[in-house]
C-alpha cells in the first residue's frame, strides 16, 4: 500500500490482488469513485487516517472481496504545491501517517523489504525477512537508506580515526549518491538533473523523517521507502 | 529489448559448445536450476506436487535451447491464493533463471486436472504422455486419482492429436514478425517434423514412449518414399550451426506428406451422430465488421498467392471447443468468435516466401479471418496462422469443414462463400450439447469472465447462446438447426425467449457497435448479457417450474454523487466546481463539505447551486476522512466520486469513471489518472512536470502516468 508506487498504475484494468495488503497496488484518492453500498459496508473512511486514506480504503475494499479497477481515460488535473516549503510540508504529511496505515493492516513484526527493479503483478517491494515480534521494525532497503547508512558509517570511521576506512566509506557514499541521482541525471542532463535530484532528495528526506516520527507514535521503528 | 538479446547470446554460446566438458557443465547447471525452483516452490503452503514436463523429462534435451517446463499441482482449498503465490515465486525465479519460459507454467488443482482429463481428448493424451514421461520432483503422485491408463489402441488414435502442436512449431516459419537466430529456427523446425514423425509411428502401433530420434529412424525405415526427406530433417539437428538457410519449402512439403500418410491410415473416432443443418450465410451482411474492406484485403492477399485455385470463406464452427480448450476464457473466446476460416485450395504447398507475404497482408484481420491451406485430394488442411486449438483438419475429424467446401456460392473473382448445408457429425457423448451449454453458461457466474476484453466477452455470450439453443433443440429428436453468425444466434434466442426480445436486440446493437470500434458505450450492456445468460441457464437446467418471465434487466445508468472536501481554497474550489458543470455526463448530486474554512468558501459553493444539484455541509473537525465521511452520509447516488478541491476534472471524467461499474458488478472502486495542471511555472511545479515528462518518455501509453504523490 504505502510502499506501492502510483506510477505503476498507468495500465488500464483490474488491480492485481496483492498477496498482502502492505504491498498491494492502490490508486489515488483525489480521483476515484466508489460504490456507495461498498463504502458503507466497510464503514466509510477511517477518521484516524489523515493522509494515506486511499491506501487504507483500497486495502479494505479488496479485503471485502471487491474488485478495484484502474480507468486511465478518466482524467483529473491536479495543482502541485508551488513553493519548496509547501512541498516539504506535503511530503512530511504523507510520511507521517504511513506507519499508521501500515500498522493497521499488519501485525507487529520485524520486516525488511527490498525494491524490485521491475514490479511483479504490481508489487514493487519484496519481503526479504519477516518475523513476528513485539518489537515492530520496518526497513525498506532503498538507495536512499543505503546512502545514509554509508554516510553514517563513514562518519563513525572518521571519528574513530580509521582514515583508510573512512576514505573507502566516502567512496561508497559517493557511488550510492550517483546511483540515487542517476535517473534524473540521465533524463535531464547534468545541471537540471542535479537540481531535480536535490529536490527529490529533500522531498524524500521530509517523507523519511515524517514516517520515522509517525512510526514512533505507533511504537515501531519505521524506515520508510521514498515515494518515487 | 535487452533481455531476449542476452538470452540469445547465452543460447548461442551453449550451442557452440555442445561437447564433453561443457555438456557436463550444462547438465549440472540445469539440475541446479531445477533444484532451486523446487526448493522455492515446495515451500509455498498448498502446493501438492511439482513435476518436470516435456523436453527435459523425456528424450535428450539440447542444453541451452531446452526450456525447463514445470507443472505445479495445488490443493483444492483456497486455490486462488496459492496460485497467486506460485505465480509470484515463478516470476521471481524467472528473473534468475533464463531457462524458465514465460507463461508456460502449468498450474492445476486436482479437480481441474481430473475434469480436463475426462472431458478433453487433447488433455487426456497429454496427461497419458505425462504418466510415462514426466518426472516427479516433489509431492504426491498426481496420476493416482485418474482413471487407469488407456488401452494401447485408443492411445494410438489419440497420438494423431500431436500433429497440431507439431504444426504449430513449423508454422512459425510462415510469419515475418520475429528475428530468431538461425540455430533456433533449425532446432524448432527439426522438433516439429520429429514430433510429426513420432505421431505417425505411434499411430501405427509403436510404443508411445519412443524418443524423437528413434521415431524419425523408424519412420525412415517404414516409409522408404519419405526417407530422403527425413534424412534432411535429421541433418538439421546434426548441423545446427550450419550457415545454410533453413529449407522451409522442403520442410513444409515433408510435413504435408507425413500428415497425409498419418491421416489416411486412421479412422475417425466413434460417437453419437447427429445431423446438423447449418443456416445459410448471407454474403452481404457478414458477421465481420467492415466486411467490404475486409473482403478487399482478402482479395489482395489471394492475389499474392499464385498457386491458389480458389478460396472459400466459411464460418468457424467449433462445437467441442469448451472441452478441447479446457475452459480457458481467452482462448475460448478467440476460438469461437464471429470469425471466418479462409480456405485456400491448391495443389501442393506454395513457397514459404509467398505464404509469408499472404499472412502479412491478412495480419490486420487477425483473429477474425484465419487462413488455411487445403489440399482437397489429400483431404488435409493446415492453418497458415494457427490459433491454439486444432490446426490440422481432416474430413474425418471436421466433416462440416469439408462439407462447407463442397457447397459454395461465388463471391466474385475466385473467392467463394460457404452456403447452407447439412452435415452428419459425431459427438463424443450423448449429453454433449447439454454439457457444453451448461459449461458455457456457468462461465457467466465467474468473476474472471468480466476481466476479459469486451469483444471476447460478447463472443462468449453468442457462443453460449448458440450452445443453449442447440441444447434446447437436442432434447427433441430430429435435425439440429445451427445458427452460424451472431445475428442468427440472436434470432434463435428471440424465438426461445420472446419475453427478452428487446434486451437481446439491445445487446446485439451494443455488440455491433463495439465490433465497429466505438468502445465506451460497449461496456454498458455487458451486464445485461450476463443477466440474460443466467436466465437462460435457469430456463434450461433448473428442475421443476420454469420461470418464463425474466426479471427486469439491470439499469444501464448509475446515479453519481460527487463528494468534495474543501478548506480555505475558495478560488480553486470555483475552478473545480466549474469543471463539474462542464461534465459531459453531469453528476446527479454534488456534496461540498466545508471543512472549517475561514474564507468565503460557502459563498463560492452556493454560487453554483443553480447549475448543480448541490448540498453544502460544514464539518468542524479538520481532516479529509472526517469531511468525506460527513459527505457520505448525505450522498444518495449509487456511486460516490471523490474529487479534491485543488483539482480540475476533464469533461469526460465522470463518464469514463462510470463505465467500469456498469460492466462488472464486482467492481467496488474505480480510480483514474492524475495529471499536473497546465501553466504552473514555479520551481517545484517545474520539478513535478519534469519528472512526469521523464516518465512520459518511458511509458508506452498515450497518457502519461500518475503523479507520484497524487492524493
Amino acid at each position: 500500500m504505502i510502499i506501492q508506487i502510483l506510477g505503476e498504475l498507468k495500465e488500464e484494468g483490474y488491480l492485481a490482488k496483492g498477496r498482502h495488503p502492505t504491498v498491494a497496488p492502490f490508486f489515488a484518492g483525489a480521483n476515484m469513485a466508489i460504490r456507495r453500498h461498498a463504502l458503507e459496508e466497510i464503514g466509510g473512511y477511517d477518521p484516524q487516517c489523515v493522509t494515506g486514506e486511499d491506501c487504507d480504503i483500497c486495502a479494505r475494499l479488496s479485503a471485502a472481496n471487491w474488485e478495484l479497477y484502474m480507468r486511465r481515460d478518466s482524467v483529473v488535473f491536479h495543482k502541485n504545491p508551488a513553493t519548496l516549503k509547501r512541498l516539504l510540508q506535503q511530503w512530511y504529511g504523507y510520511g507521517r501517517y504511513h506507519p499508521y496505515v501500515f500498522a493497521k493492516h499488519n501485525e507487529p513484526a520485524v520486516e525488511i523489504y527490498a525494491r524490485l527493479k521491475r514490479p511483479i503483478s504490481g508489487e514493487r517491494y519484496r519481503c526479504l525477512f519477516y518475523r513476528r515480534s513485539p518489537w515492530a521494525v520496518v526497513l525498506f532497503l532503498t538507495n536512499f537508506l543505503m546512502l545514509h547508512l554509508a554516510l553514517f558509517g563513514t562518519g563513525v570511521a572518521w571519528l574513530l580515526g580509521g582514515s583508510l576506512l573512512s576514505w573507502a566509506g566516502l567512496g561508497v557514499t559517493m557511488m550510492l549518491a550517483v546511483c540515487y541521482a542517476w535517473p534524473d541525471l540521465r533524463h535531464w542532463g547534468l545541471r537540471r538533473g542535479a537540481a531535480f535530484a536535490g529536490l527529490r532528495y529533500l522531498a524524500d528526506l521530509a517523507l523519511f523523517v515524517g514516517a520515522f516520527i509517525g512510526g514512533l507514535h505507533q511504537r515501531m521503528l519505521y524506515f520508510s521507502a521514498p515515494v518515487d | 529489448m535487452k533481455k531476449p538479446r542476452f538470452r540469445q547470446l547465452l543460447q548461442g554460446l551453449a550451442v557452440l559448445t555442445q561437447f564433453f566438458p561443457f555438456t557436463w557443465l550444462y547438465r549440472r547447471i540445469y539440475a541446479l536450476a531445477v533444484r532451486l525452483c523446487v526448493r522455492r516452490l515446495q515451500r509455498i503452503r498448498g502446493v501438492a506436487a511439482i513435476y518436470l514436463r516435456r523436453g527435459l523429462a523425456s528424450g535428450r534435451p539440447l542444453y541451452g535451447l531446452s526450456d525447463i517446463d514445470l507443472l505445479v499441482m495445488v490443493d483444492n482449498n483456497q486455490p486462488s491464493r496459492v496460485r497467486a503465490s506460485v505465480l509470484y515465486q515463478y516470476e521471481l525465479l524467472r528473473r534468475l533463471i533464463p531457462m524458465l519460459p514465460e507463461g508456460e507454467l502449468a498450474l492445476y488443482d486436482f479437480e481441474e486436472f481430473r475434469t480436463l482429463y475426462e472431458q478433453s481428448p487433447f488433455y487426456r493424451h497429454r496427461f497419458e504422455q505425462g504418466r510415462r514421461h514426466w518426472q516427479r520432483l516433489y509431492g504426491e503422485d498426481i496420476f493416482r486419482n485418474l482413471p487407469p491408463p488407456l488401452p494401447l489402441e485408443e492411445e494410438c488414435c489419440l497420438a494423431l492429436q500431436e500433429l497440431s502442436p507439431a504444426w504449430y512449431y513449423l508454422a512459425q516459419e510462415l510469419t515475418e514478425s520475429e528475428a530468431r537466430p538461425p540455430f533456433v529456427r533449425r532446432y524448432v523446425a527439426y522438433k516439429s517434423l520429429a514430433e510429426a514423425a513420432r505421431a505417425l509411428v505411434v499411430s501405427r502401433g509403436e510404443d508411445p514412449g519412443i524418443s524423437r530420434e528413434s521415431a524419425l529412424q523408424r519412420a525412415t525405415a517404414q516409409y522408404p518414399e519419405l526417407s530422403a526427406r527425413l534424412s534432411k530433417v535429421q541433418s538439421l539437428r546434426r548441423h545446427l550451426l550450419s550457415r545454410k538457410p533453413v529449407p522451409v519449402d522442403d520442410l513444409l512439403e515433408t510435413f504435408f506428406r507425413l500428415t497425409r500418410t498419418a491421416l489416411a491410415e486412421n479412422s475417425p473416432g466413434n460417437g453419437v451422430r447427429r445431423v446438423l443443418r447449418l443456416q445459410p450465410l448471407p454474403p452481404a451482411v457478414f458477421p465481420l465488421p467492415g466486411f467490404a474492406e475486409a473482403l478487399a484485403t482478402v482479395r489482395e492477399a489471394c492475389a499474392a498467392l499464385k498457386e491458389m485455385e480458389r478460396a472459400v470463406l466459411l464460418p468457424r464452427l467449433r462445437f467441442d471447443s469448451v472441452a478441447e480448450l479446457g475452459m480457458d476464457l481467452e482462448e475460448l473466446a478467440g476460438a469461437t468468435m464471429d470469425a471466418l476460416d479462409l480456405v485456400v485450395i491448391g495443389q501442393g504447398m506454395p513457397p514459404a516466401e509467398r505464404l509469408r507475404r499472404f499472412n502479412s497482408i491478412l495480419d490486420p484481420l487477425q483473429p477474425l479471418v484465419n487462413p488455411f491451406f487445403c489440399d482437397l485430394e489429400a483431404g488435409v488442411a493446415v492453418a497458415l496462422r494457427p490459433l491454439p486449438g486444432r490446426v490440422v483438419k481432416t474430413p474425418a475429424w471436421d466433416p462440416e469443414f469439408f462439407a462447407c467446401l463442397s457447397s459454395t456460392q461465388p463471391l466474385g473473382h475466385n473467392l467463394e462463400v460457404a452456403a447452407a448445408l447439412e452435415v452428419v457429425r459425431p459427438f463424443p457423448r450423448a449429453d454433449s450439447f447439454d454439457q457444453r451449454a451448461r459449461t458455457l453458461l456457468a462461465l457467466f457466474h465467474q468473476r474472471e469472465v468480466f476481466q476479459i476484453t469486451p469483444r471476447s466477452y460478447f463472443t462468449l455470450f453468442w457462443e453460449a447462446g448458440r450452445g443453449a439453443w442447440m441444447a434446447a433443440q437436442a432434447r427433441q429428436p430430429g435435425d439440429l438447426d445451427v445458427p452460424v453468425t451472431s445475428a442468427q444466434v440472436l434470432e434463435a434466442l428471440v424465438s426461445l425467449t420472446p419475453a427478452a426480445e428487446p434486451t437481446l436486440r439491445q445487446i446485439y446493437r451494443e455488440y455491433c457497435r463495439e465490433a465497429g470500434d466505438r468502445p465506451p458505450e460497449a461496456l454498458r450492456y455487458v451486464n445485461w448479457a450476463r443477466w440474460y445468460a443466467l436466465h437462460l441457464e435457469e430456463l434450461l437446467f433448473s428442475p421443476g417450474q420454469l420461470n418464463l418471465n425474466p426479471p427486469p434487466p439491470p439499469r444501464t445508468e448509475l446515479s453519481i454523487s460527487v463528494a468534495m472536501a474543501t478548506r480555505n481554497r475558495a478560488q480553486l474550489l470555483g475552478t473545480a466546481l466549474q469543471s463539474l458543470v462542464d461534465q459531459v455526463r453531469p453528476p446527479d448530486q454534488v456534496v461540498v463539505v466545508d471543512n472549517a474554512s475561514g474564507d468565503d468558501t460557502p459563498a463560492v459553493a452556493l454560487s453554483f447551486a443553480r447549475r448543480l444539484n448541490l448540498i453544502l455541509l460544514r464539518e468542524e473537525t479538520v481532516g479529509i476522512p472526517q469531511a468525506r465521511n460527513k459527505a457520505l452520509k448525505h450522498c444518495t447516488g449509487d456511486l460516490v466520486a471523490f474529487l479534491d478541491d485543488d483539482c480540475k476534472a476533464e469533461p469526460h471524467w465522470l463518464l469514463e469513471l462510470e463505465l467500469p461499474f456498469l460492466k462488472d458488478p464486482h467492481i467496488g472502486a474505480v480510480g483514474g489518472s492524475l495529471l499536473p495542471l497546465a501553466g504552473q511555472s514555479e520551481l517545484v511545479a517545474q520539478f513535478y512536470d519534469s519528472r512526469m515528462s521523464a516518465d512520459w518518455g518511458k511509458s508506452r501509453g498515450v497518457i502519461p502516468h500518475d503523479h507520484p504523490d497524487s492524493r
